[in-house]
């Protein structure tokens, strides 16, 4: 039941994001800086296998690490000239696959629980301290805890408040 | 009534077909093209596929077809400008653009080519290559007339008051052709040495490179070339056409008059030039210092005029010595007057008799006559025009120690040039604006003081400066032992006796037709600064020179007004865009220390390096400089620089469009690279240069280095097929890009073509057996992808196409010796104001719409006018020419 | 009369001035057997120029007119018209080319040039001095014209034709008008239904009095040539002689049917897009999967063409079957989306967003129709994108598959000696530039018996080909030059290889008499056909024929004077 619910919402989102539009190009993949990045290319976790497969069968991928690859970082969606929006795609199915229950290649805030990034992201940039270096603490927790607690920082540094004039 | 008459818009293949068409159904056509040739975009083709034919083999007949046909008015280089009417009964108007070439007498040998100094890009050759402002838009062109490619006047030229063709002498100059340049310079103005000094120029003031970064030094330019001319072993005479007898008088010894004398000896008359003072010239001679404009500038360039046969007669009185009454007698048959401002006004206030007080010009005459003038140490000048500067400047150098100005307005406002104010300054001398003098004081008849009031500046006045007002109780008195007025000068009348009817204005000056330059006595012509009070130089020579032309016609007794009154309109909205800055070269002086103290030449004039550059800096606004250069060459006297835009009427019962197609603009689409990466072409511009009559005739050369390529890379679908861009297939591309890389391996056996393709639509007849036969026998590689970017390998600038094979799924970077970008084809621009003034529609894209697309796919969205070919869908030549034969067909059914 | 010439050397400003000398080939020429008057002009075909051979013919009673200039390509019809001005008869003018053939090509080696200049003016004496006077050929034209074929190309260059006020005689073999589109039920890139488009033009044609249509019409034999032919013509057992000024081929194609091919003809549910519409005229299918197969039949050693428009009637059916069911799984297979031009990329474009599927596949592992009892069940495909075989249910599978020739095609072409190329389709006389005429004159030829094309496209066809055969008809004559080839009966020994080698149809069998009883066949040229190319001349072994113009006598000459 929850199976079929997932691949009716995946068909969903493939038409919302217009990924039956793709001519399979072939652009996306030569734009997308996860070469650089990884520093491989695999077709299976490229922008246009992720197209193409959950276009033509969307049963078979819903638990793949494939589609844990993506930066979000919209080179692809900028250059595509069939007009997929595959970065807001690929967002809003992990938000899918995370409320699913998918949660084995996400890392996720320690503090408020959050999705942070995806597990693959977060292992390379811990491999590599040199290229992760000024992400500091980024890297531990989200942007949303991370901003609380600079503000319970400060309320922790200034403990005495002017008292609010009340008119 | 229904006309037996269409009207094709366009002259492609598609245009050229219909035509060709309506006339053989005895249909008279007439076929309006935009550009100078029919041909449009298949004669820059070098070959068509799937055949292989020759494009311009299989064109040229067809244009030559067309143009030969009875029944076709071909009417090139001409728009649409209106069409009214219904089906069957429409009225045309068309502009028919000046090409300044005579179609008729043009003959298309292309002599005009060779002088012609200015070179501009060649869009035939999508850019490769270069041409000139004069030009057949490609060889085999038809009509085989040449073009002017003109925009308009230079501003420099419209600015002049002599109107000399400045970028035409400056482009010349830029080649190293001074003597061609001088000629044309003095096509004008008579004594470019001289003006070259002392011109104010307003040429510079109005120079488009200043919106760059400095005016082009124009003046200093014209110096080099007058200047090399008057010292070069043979001066240049104009040749004097035929001779005349009627003589003529020309009344002062001034630039007005000597540039009379100029153009009418130029004629063949016999002139005789009478001139007051002992020494010739006018004020250039007694009212300019010598460190300005050095005498024998001066007499060089009126022993010029000598040699021409003109008489010069110095220290004659007309008016007392002899009389223009007496002259009639001697057969005298016209005159001109121009004796100049030479009297010094007067301040007006107390103390303007005292001894120490010389008015301006009479200082300097005395000055330049060679005779001594005792001056003080501290003298005041009044004043802020070029004669203040120079009176000053001459004072200064008389020995005088702490000359100064004295000038009632604020230095803004000041009339001098602004390199006088600048030399000024350099010499250490003082200017006081704001100044203004209200008595001088004087003490045993002697100028002792000079009172002053302080002034501050109010409100405009009609000449459009501030008007200065007194500062009250700001009165203060400096101690002076000279003082020179220099606020204006007026003219001296006396020449005139009681035999002259000419009359003067209140102001004093001589009344005269503005445009004749005739007075009251209709064989007496007037001009320069005693018409228009004292103005500059070049005003002066264009006043002579147009006296010249109306005396001239008052002796041939033809209309004196005749095509003459012409306003100069300077060309405008001029594209600055890509031009680096350069700074304007400076004029080598004299160092301040040297010159004060003696009368020796400050300017020293430009060496030929420095002319030569500072040409170059020139950024042809006009395009075409006005040389006239073609004109000379031109044995067929087919060039015609007056040409005007025509407009012609025409009555046209149906209507054919086929505007064809531009080529869509791939700088936006930065990941290829092209404009950034030499060796990134557009699929055009290979064709251009594979092309036997194109910029590398038939050569395959890298950008980059000249080296011939051995592996082509073709990208298709740039621009095309892509949301980004043009969501529509070119239809054409596939095979073009297989034709390409066919023809390269024909050219070098040793090349390899890949093409980079999404879909290979292949689908018109023979072309799959094309598509099979450049894969086998070309060996072209096709790979289906479309390419991320386009990098560049520095070291040998190779292209690097990146991209992922999508039937192997693999990702690769690909090194190649050039890249081709199979760029959109796109409708033409001319295709929004063409349906503005037709009122038909024009689709998303810019295409000419098809309302009813199956039922008549010919038809646009007004009854009676059609459409053919690419302007109203991407189609291949075969299409097009289907499509224009049944459009003719269409057409003739509204006619019959 | 004797022969007097006069030599006209153009400067051409410095094109050929700047090379040759032309004063000195201008006294060469005045030196030449025959030559009565020899001048050089700035520009010979100024109006200067022009008037001074006009003088000069007058003045010194020249008879032949030699112009050493440019290239006759541009310039002979103005000069031999000039010619006429002063009363020559304008085939007693001989052009010489001096620019191309002389300046331009030697720039940089002028005394050679002027001696080649020299020989070139020569040689143009030499055959000028042989010229004889001719007179252009006329021929009336009748101002009607035979369709056949009563399909969309046929009908669209039919009522052109009526409204134009020509008289159209309209064949059609079976007993209703409409051709291939009889059968589709709509047509794209509109969706809307064929007859919309169709019925109009059918009752249009029916009803014009310009046009009498024949249905059920065999034609069993065309005589005649340009101006006047006459088409027997078979209908009902009667037979109908039909004379017309000019013939329109429309005869159109036929779908391929694949039998044998992807189980067509065993599995019931395997279709052509044809029979589909056939099957489905109403539209509603019930089908929920359905998977097509594009070039079936295209694009293969057998029948190398791609069909042009087969990949849009793939989506026409497939977009038809998504507006009926949204639901319905429809996925076409496809070598390449031959989507070209702005139309049918937008159609493709919305395609792909109604949700229709498309996959690629490579000719070398076409698709696999699997079934049982009778019936396809599914296709599978190797993705060669994803690199996998996939299994796609199908409750049809339809091929789509190109247009072939119709059979008539060899008939016709025999008939009435028009060239069929290599895939059966008929050829044109120039692909590029003349798409829809034949070699021989008077005949044209429209839709998709050319090649396949979509219905915009054989409308246009239609047109263009209506607009060709208005021109003849519109003027009432076709005057041709009379530069053409002539037969010495005589010398003629009736091998026939001239009537083969003959491009246009101009030469056909006349009988000689040879005696009182007997005659003998020889070949006999058509002046009004014969384009003057000289094949047939080039491949006479007997050396019978002549054109007129460039006779072996004219040539000679010049070789002789060319060699001395």
């Amino acid at each position: 039941m929850e199976h079929s619910d997932i691949t009716t919402e995946i068909k969903h989102q493939v038409l919302d994001h217009n990924l039956n539009v793709c001519l399979e190009c072939g652009k996306c993949s030569a734009v997308c800086p996860m070469l650089d990045f990884y520093g491989e290319y695999a077709y299976q976790r490229s922008p246009r296998g992720v197209v193409e497969r959950l276009s033509l069968a969307p049963d078979d991928i819903d638990d793949e690490e494939a589609l844990w690859y993506c930066l979000t970082c919209q080179e692809c969606t900028f250059f595509c000239p069939s007009g997929v929006d595959f970065q807001g795609f690929m967002m809003d199915l992990r938000d899918l696959l995370l409320r699913h229950g998918h949660r084995k290649y996400a890392v996720f805030c320690p503090v408020c629980g959050s999705y942070l990034m995806p597990k693959k992201e977060f292992e390379y940039l811990q491999k590599d301290p040199e290229r992760a270096k000024g992400l500091g603490d980024l890297l531990a927790v989200c942007p949303r805890c991370k901003k609380s607690s600079y503000a319970e920082l400060l309320h922790r540094m200034a403990p005495v408040h002017k008292k609010m004039k009340h008119i | 009534m229904t006309q037996k008459a269409a009207l094709v818009i366009g002259g492609g293949i598609a245009g050229m077909q219909a035509s060709i068409d309506l006339a053989n159904m005895g249909i008279k056509v007439y076929l309006v093209e935009k550009k100078p040739s029919i041909g449009g975009r298949m004669a820059q083709l070098d070959k068509t596929f799937p055949t292989n034919d020759c494009a311009m083999c299989i064109l040229a007949p067809k244009m030559i077809e067309c143009a030969n046909h009875e029944n076709v008015e071909l009417l090139t280089y001409s728009e649409l400008a209106e069409l009214t009417g219904s089906a069957g009964d429409f009225t045309a108007r068309i502009i028919r653009k000046a090409r300044f070439i005579d179609e008729e007498r043009c003959v298309g040998c292309g002599e005009c080519i060779e002088g012609c100094p200015i070179t501009v890009t060649d869009e035939f050759n999508a850019g490769l290559g270069k041409r000139k402002a004069v030009y057949k838009y490609f060889p085999q062109a038809v009509p085989s007339t040449f073009a002017i490619d003109r925009r308009g006047t230079a501003p420099c030229k419209a600015a002049c008051p002599a109107h000399i063709s400045v970028q035409g002498y400056v482009a010349l100059v830029a080649q190293g052709r001074f003597q061609e340049a001088l000629k044309l310079i003095k096509e004008e103005n008579p004594l470019p040495a001289i003006c070259g000094r002392v011109c104010h120029h307003p040429c510079e003031s109005v120079c488009t490179r200043g919106q760059v970064d400095e005016p082009v030094a124009i003046d200093f330019i014209k110096r080099f070339v007058a200047d090399l001319d008057l010292n070069s072993e043979t001066r240049y005479l104009p040749q004097i056409k035929e001779e005349k007898e009627e003589k003529i008088a020309v009344v002062g010894g001034g630039p007005a008059g000597l540039s009379c004398a100029y153009y009418l000896a130029r004629d063949g008359y016999p002139v005789t030039i009478f001139e007051k003072l002992p020494i010739t010239g006018g004020m250039l001679s007694v009212g300019i210092p010598e460190y300005r404009l050095p005498k024998e500038t001066i007499n060089a360039e009126i022993q010029v005029i000598r040699d021409m046969g003109v008489e010069i007669r110095t220290g004659v009185n007309m008016g007392t010595d002899i009389t223009i009454a007496q002259l009639r007698d001697q057969g005298y048959r016209a005159f001109f007057l121009a004796i100049g401002a030479h009297e010094c006004k007067r301040l007006h206030i107390e103390g303007e008799d005292l001894e120490g007080v010389y008015p301006g010009v009479d200082f300097l005459r005395e000055v330049n006559l060679g005779k001594e003038v005792a001056l003080g140490d501290r003298i005041a000048v009044i004043g802020g025009g070029n004669v203040a500067m120079d009176t000053v400047r001459t004072a200064r150098r008389l020995g005088a120690a702490a000359p100064f100005i004295v000038y009632r307005r604020s230095l803004e406002e000041m009339p001098a040039n602004e390199e006088e104010i600048e030399e000024c300054r350099e010499e250490g001398i003082p200017i006081y604006p704001l100044t203004h003098p209200t008595r001088i004081i004087g003490e045993n008849n002697r100028v002792k003081a000079v009172e002053c009031l302080r002034m501050r500046l109010g409100e405009p006045d009609e000449s459009g400066r501030r008007r200065p007002i007194p500062i009250e109780g700001s009165q203060f008195v400096m101690e002076v032992d000279g003082v020179i007025p220099a606020i204006g000068q007026e003219s001296d009348w006396s020449c005139l006796g009681p035999e002259c009817a000419c009359t003067l204005s209140g102001w004093g000056t001589m009344n005269v037709d503005p445009l004749t330059l005739q007075t009251d006595d209709p064989d007496i012509f007037a001009g320069g600064d005693a018409v228009t009070g004292p103005k500059t130089v070049i005003e002066a020579i264009e006043a002579g020179k147009q006296a010249a032309v109306s005396i001239d016609r008052f002796i041939r007794g033809v209309d004196l007004r005749e095509g003459r009154a012409k306003t100069w309109e300077p060309v405008k909205n001029i594209p600055t865009a890509g031009h680096v800055p350069v700074s304007r070269t400076p004029m080598p002086r004299l160092a301040p220390e040297i010159r004060v103290n003696s009368f020796r030449e400050v300017q020293l004039g430009f060496s030929e390096e420095q002319a030569v550059a500072e040409a170059g800096r020139c950024i042809s606004c006009g395009i075409c400089s006005e040389c006239y250069t073609c004109a000379q060459a031109c044995k067929a006297q087919a060039v015609d620089f007056d040409q005007k835009d025509r407009e012609i009427t025409v009555n046209v019962g149906a209507v054919v469009l086929a505007t064809g197609f531009d080529l869509y603009n791939v700088a936006p689409l930065m990941e290829y690279g092209w404009g950034r990466i030499k060796n990134v072409l557009t699929a055009m511009q290979f064709e251009r240069m594979i092309c036997a009559s194109g910029p590398t005739t038939g050569h395959l050369k890298r950008p980059s280095d000249g080296k011939e390529p051995r592996r082509l890379g073709f990208i298709q679908c740039v621009g095309s097929r892509d949301v980004r861009h043009m969501k529509y297939c070119s239809a054409v591309c596939c095979m073009h890009a297989t034709k390409e890389a066919i023809l390269a391996r024909e050219h070098c056996p040793e090349l390899t073509s890949t093409i980079f393709y999404m879909d290979m639509r292949a689908v018109g007849k023979g072309f799959q057996e094309y598509v099979r036969r450049a894969k086998g026998q070309y060996q072209v590689e096709y790979i289906r992808a479309r390419p991320g970017k386009v990098t560049v390998n520095e070291e040998n600038q190779n292209p690097v196409i990146h991209y992922e094979d999508t039937v192997n799924r693999e990702f690769r970077a690909r090194e190649f010796d050039m890249v081709i970008l199979s760029q959109a084809l796109i409708p033409t621009e001319s295709n929004i104001s063409i349906a503005e003034k037709l009122g038909v529609a024009l689709d998303e894209f810019g295409f000419f719409a098809i309302p009813e697309e199956l039922a008549n796919p010919f038809g646009t969205s007004r009854e009676g006018v059609f459409g053919c070919g690419f302007c109203q869908s991407p189609m291949d030549v075969p299409d097009s020419v289907i499509r224009a034969s049944a459009a003719a067909s269409k057409a003739a059914e509204v006619l019959a | 009369m004797s022969v007097r010439i006069g030599v006209f050397v153009c400067h051409c400003g410095t094109n050929i001035g700047g090379t040759v000398h032309v004063p000195e080939v201008v006294a060469y020429a005045a030196t030449l057997p025959d030559v009565v008057h020899a001048e050089g002009n700035l520009y010979t075909c100024s109006e200067d120029g022009l008037s001074s051979i006009r003088n000069q013919i007058k003045e010194h009673r020249l008879n032949r007119v030699v112009v050493a200039s440019c290239t006759p390509r541009t310039h002979e019809p103005l000069f031999k018209k000039n010619c006429e001005l002063a009363g020559l008869n304008k085939y007693l003018f001989e052009f010489v080319n001096l620019r191309e053939h002389c300046a331009w090509v030697h720039m940089n080696q002028q005394e050679d040039a002027t001696e080649k200049a020299k020989d070139l003016v020569r040689m143009g004496v030499a055959k000028a001095s042989l010229l004889t006077p001719e007179e252009d050929l006329s021929t009336e034209v009748l101002p009607s014209s035979l369709v056949i074929g009563g399909g969309i190309s046929g009908l669209s260059a039919a009522l052109t034709l009526a409204h134009q006020g020509y008289h159209v005689e309209l064949l059609e073999k079976s007993d209703r008008l409409g051709g291939l589109l009889k059968d589709v039920n709509r047509v794209f890139p509109t969706n809307t239904p064929t007859a919309d488009l169709i019925t109009p033009l059918i009752d249009s044609a029916l009803q014009h009095p310009n046009i009498a249509v024949h249905f059920k019409a065999e034609l069993v034999e065309i005589k005649g040539f340009i101006g006047n032919f006459t088409a027997s013509v078979k209908v009902n057992n009667e037979t109908l002689d039909l004379n017309t000024g000019t013939i329109i081929v429309a005869i159109g194609a036929v779908e391929f049917k694949p039998d044998g091919m992807f189980e067509y003809g065993r599995f019931a549910n395997v279709m052509t897009q044809l029979d589909f519409e056939k099957r489905y005229p109403s539209g509603c299918t019930g089908l929920k999967r359905v998977v097509m197969v594009n070039c079936v039949g295209a694009r293969i050693d057998d029948t190398p063409y791609c069909g042009r428009f087969c990949c849009i009637t793939a989506m026409k059916n497939a977009t038809l079957l998504k507006e009926a069911d949204p639901e319905a799984e429809v996925t076409v297979l496809h070598r390449d989306i031959m989507a070209f031009g702005k139309v049918f990329e937008a159609y493709y474009q919305k395609a792909l967003r109604m949700g229709v599927r498309f996959i690629r596949y490579s000719a070398d592992r076409p698709p696999e129709i699997i079934g049982s009892r009778g019936r396809a069940g599914s296709v599978r495909i190797y993705h060669e994108l994803m690199g996998r075989d996939l299994e796609l249910d199908a409750d049809a599978v339809i091929l789509t598959t190109p247009l072939v020739p119709a059979g008539d095609n060899e008939a016709l072409s025999r008939m009435m000696k028009i060239p069929i190329g290599n895939e059966g389709f008929f050829m044109e006389a120039h692909q590029k530039l003349r798409p829809v005429e034949f070699p021989a004159d008077g005949i044209y030829i429209a839709g998709c018996a050319r090649f396949p094309a979509e219905i915009a496209e054989c409308i246009a066809q239609g047109y263009a080909a209506a607009a060709k055969a208005a021109a003849p008809m519109s003027r009432g004559r076709v005057v041709t030059e009379a530069l053409v080839s002539e037969v010495n009966p005589l010398l003629c020994s009736g091998c026939g290889r001239c009537l083969g080698i003959c491009p246009f149809g101009a030469i056909d069998w006349t009988e000689l008499r040879v005696g009182p009883e007997r005659t003998r066949q020889v070949a006999a040229v058509n002046p009004t056909e014969c384009k003057g190319c000289g094949l047939c001349a080039a491949s006479c072994l007997s050396g019978a024929i002549q054109i007129k113009g460039f006779t072996d006598e004219e040539i000679l000459a010049m070789v002789n004077a060319a060699a001395g």
